[in-house]
């Protein structure tokens, strides 16, 4: 057998979840370059995988199951709406945004789309009532108005969620040749609009999503077609419209 | 689909766990939902003893299955069963609850004796022989010196640090680590072999 390493005792704590976040940092950076310690992990990880089963037995309320199948029957159908497309990973240049539908993307937009111009409480934070926790996402969407001469059947959703903004398109035709949708934010008091570096384009069925920057302050969110790589002052009107 | 061929199509309740998981990455709830129902209890056994009280034990149960519904790809089946991969998320989001504070009392959580319990009913064979199980492995863990014992449950029930659990103990951190190294030596030999997670 190979000579002990010095960590050894730490398998223990980091199996048991007894690590500090910084220690199990350390200690899985280390795992990397000892093969002594990934054997005992191994080793010993049977012990920290049956722990759970010691404890009694206790059944979950009936609420639980009905609250976390409602979110994922939403969120099923959602993605089954979507097609495929739902699960393609996000591209890696954001200045490229296209048909960009990432899984949490997809989810997101699948919340607002449920919600079309309302608020509503769905998923993270706590809110207590009675003897049971939910966990609550605050998910506000705004329809916003699409220039019907530009977009005839285009539909645009802002839905904002935890505080992050995603605009979500439908039945927009692809940008003309050479040119790409960008977003633009009107604030308060402010006489144009700032350009942004969300840029995206349109899947071939004409629905697309984009992050936006933050939109504290914002009067309003608007679209036009820019050249390639976006604009500093928009070229063209906007043709998609959204009041916050 | 024809009747021969309905009558030839395997219940999703017949599916192995890994099977299930496949559909679960296609976003197919109805998977999902006989995945929940095999394993909630245990997950949520596994929090209610963490946590102490109804209310965190529903959180973390809510956001370990909402994490595993919305990130089901990253299930692999080389690195354990679907009840082990489920239990070691509700483990770690039970361990984040707990430090964040959320829980005031974790010393109770952490002790023996919950006074609320609420028994889950044997249905099948299945649970029967997980029953069987948990007694082994309880029994495994009841059989350690109870410095090694204690250690073990503070750390993995408790969700305390290794440091945390030093100055709750009054002795040195290595003293610590030593107790936890060697009570789980000992139930490793104890439980081996097979010892491994009913499906």
């Amino acid at each position: 057998m190979s000579e002990r390493c010095q960590h050894a005792d730490t398998v223990a704590s980091y199996l048991l979840g007894a690590l500090a976040d910084g220690e199990r940092r350390e200690f899985e950076a280390h795992l990397t370059t000892c093969a002594r310690c990934r054997e005992d992990v191994a080793h010993l990880r049977v012990v920290a995988d049956v722990l759970p089963l010691a404890v009694p037995p206790v059944a979950p309320p009936v609420q639980l199951r009905d609250r976390l199948m409602d979110t994922v029957r939403a969120e099923a159908s959602v993605l089954h709406a979507a097609g495929p497309a739902a699960d393609r990973p996000r591209p890696a240049r954001r200045r490229r945004l296209v048909p960009a539908f990432s899984r949490p993307l997809a989810l997101a937009g699948a919340l607002g789309a449920l919600v079309l111009g309302g608020a509503v409480g769905f998923g993270i934070g706590n809110s207590t009532s009675g003897d049971h926790t939910r966990t609550v996402v605050q998910v506000r969407t705004v329809r916003a108005v699409v220039d019907a001469a530009a977009a005839p059947r285009g539909t645009a959703l802002i839905v904002l969620r935890d505080g992050v903004a995603t605009l979500r398109v439908t039945g927009l035709p692809a940008p003309p040749r050479g040119k790409v949708y960008e977003v633009w934010l009107l604030r308060r008091g402010a006489a144009a609009p700032s350009p942004t570096d969300a840029l995206f384009s349109v899947s071939t069925r004409g629905s697309g999503r984009v992050a936006l920057p933050s939109v504290s302050g914002v009067e309003a969110v608007l679209v036009t077609a820019e050249p390639d790589g976006g604009s500093n002052a928009p070229t063209s009107q906007p043709f998609i419209n959204a009041s916050l | 689909m024809s009747d021969r061929a309905a009558a030839y199509r395997p219940s999703l309740r017949d599916l192995a766990d890994e099977d299930l998981m496949q559909l679960v990455q296609r976003a197919q709830a109805s998977a999902f939902e006989v995945v929940y129902d095999r394993h909630a209890g245990a997950a949520f056994s596994l929090a209610y003893r963490m946590c102490g009280a109804r209310q965190f034990a529903e959180e973390v149960v809510q956001e370990a299955f909402l994490s595993i519904w919305r990130s089901g790809a990253r299930y692999d089946r080389s690195r354990g069963s679907v009840r082990t991969w489920i239990l070691g998320i509700t483990h770690h989001r039970a361990i984040d609850v707990l430090r964040r504070g959320l829980v005031q009392d974790r010393h109770r959580a952490s002790d023996e004796g919950i006074e609320e319990r609420f028994e889950a009913e044997e249905r099948t064979d299945v649970e029967v022989a997980r029953r069987e199980e948990a007694l082994e492995v309880r029994g495994a863990l009841d059989g350690l010196p109870q410095e090694q014992r204690r250690a073990i449950e503070l750390a993995y029930y408790g969700g305390f640090t290794q440091s945390e659990i030093a100055e709750m103990l009054g002795v040195p951190i290595g003293t610590v680590k030593g107790r936890m190294r060697l009570g789980m030596e000992k139930m490793r030999g104890q439980l081996a072999p097979p010892a491994e997670v009913l499906p």
